[in-house]
């Protein structure tokens, strides 16, 4: 390989599954070394009611313990869900030791929020992902069915650690 | 899909599962122990989790989540 990773060699430009499979091993490449790469799709499903999942935009990628997640929720049902299940990997730790805000961003489309939210956030607990919103001088705020409606939509990107 | 991998990972027997879609990508899902599975998973799924998923494990992932629960402030 050439470029980016390593020496003089045949190949250069983005690199992909193919130049980074499981488990391999590269030399000076210490945060990859020895803990793997992997690309893939995933399914998550809602506690009540129902979406429809763009397949194209449902993908990870996995670079050793980190995880990092895109997700495309579309025509939610009315009363929609208050938390999703189906991440790819378990949680480190698995359990309520995984506590913990994930770095996440969101687009929605038609969704109510609280009065004075500034930000949304996701929050992963228990192997579950939790929509929470920040409300200005109050609490916060857990996203519930009663925030979706007929047709609302959201995308949404995430990362987290996950078991290696 | 086709089956491809099994990794029991955690105190708690999490079962993380590849599998190979029809157009040659992976994907995957995570089982915890609290869940019952399909009449129709893989057999080896089945039978990974009857060996990992004993009372024992059970019990102890059920209490953990009752005593944790969601720090929910709903409004």
């Amino acid at each position: 390989m050439s470029g980016i990773i390593g020496g003089a060699g045949s190949k250069s430009g983005i690199i992909g599954i193919t130049e980074l499979p499981e488990n391999k091993t590269f030399s000076g490449i210490a945060s990859i070394s020895g803990s793997g790469y992997e690309e893939g799709a995933f399914t998550l499903s809602p506690n009540t009611g129902s979406f429809t999942t763009v397949t194209a935009q449902s993908h990870y990628t996995r670079i050793g313990s980190y995880c990092h997640c895109s997700y495309s929720l579309n025509n939610l049902a009315s009363s929609a869900f208050a938390t999703l299940s189906g991440l790819p990997f378990t949680t480190r730790p698995s359990g309520t030791g995984y506590d913990s805000v994930a770095m996440s961003s969101f687009m929605m489309n038609g969704v109510d929020t609280v009065d004075a939210t500034f930000e949304v956030s996701m929050y992963i607990y228990n192997m579950n992902i939790y929509i929470y919103q920040a409300v200005d001088g109050a609490g916060w705020a857990a996203m519930t069915a009663s925030h979706m409606g007929t047709g609302d939509d959201i995308q949404m990107a995430w990362s987290y650690h996950c078991q290696s | 899909m086709k089956l491809d991998n099994i990794t029991v990972v955690s105190e708690h027997k999490h079962l993380q599962i590849r599998e190979i879609t029809d157009s040659g990508g992976y994907h995957r899902r995570v089982l915890t122990p609290d869940m019952t599975l399909a009449d129709d998973e893989h057999q080896e799924i089945k039978d990974t989790a009857e060996k990992e998923w004993t009372d024992e494990v059970k019990s102890a992932w059920t209490t953990l989540q009752e005593l944790n629960p969601i720090p929910s402030v709903d409004r």
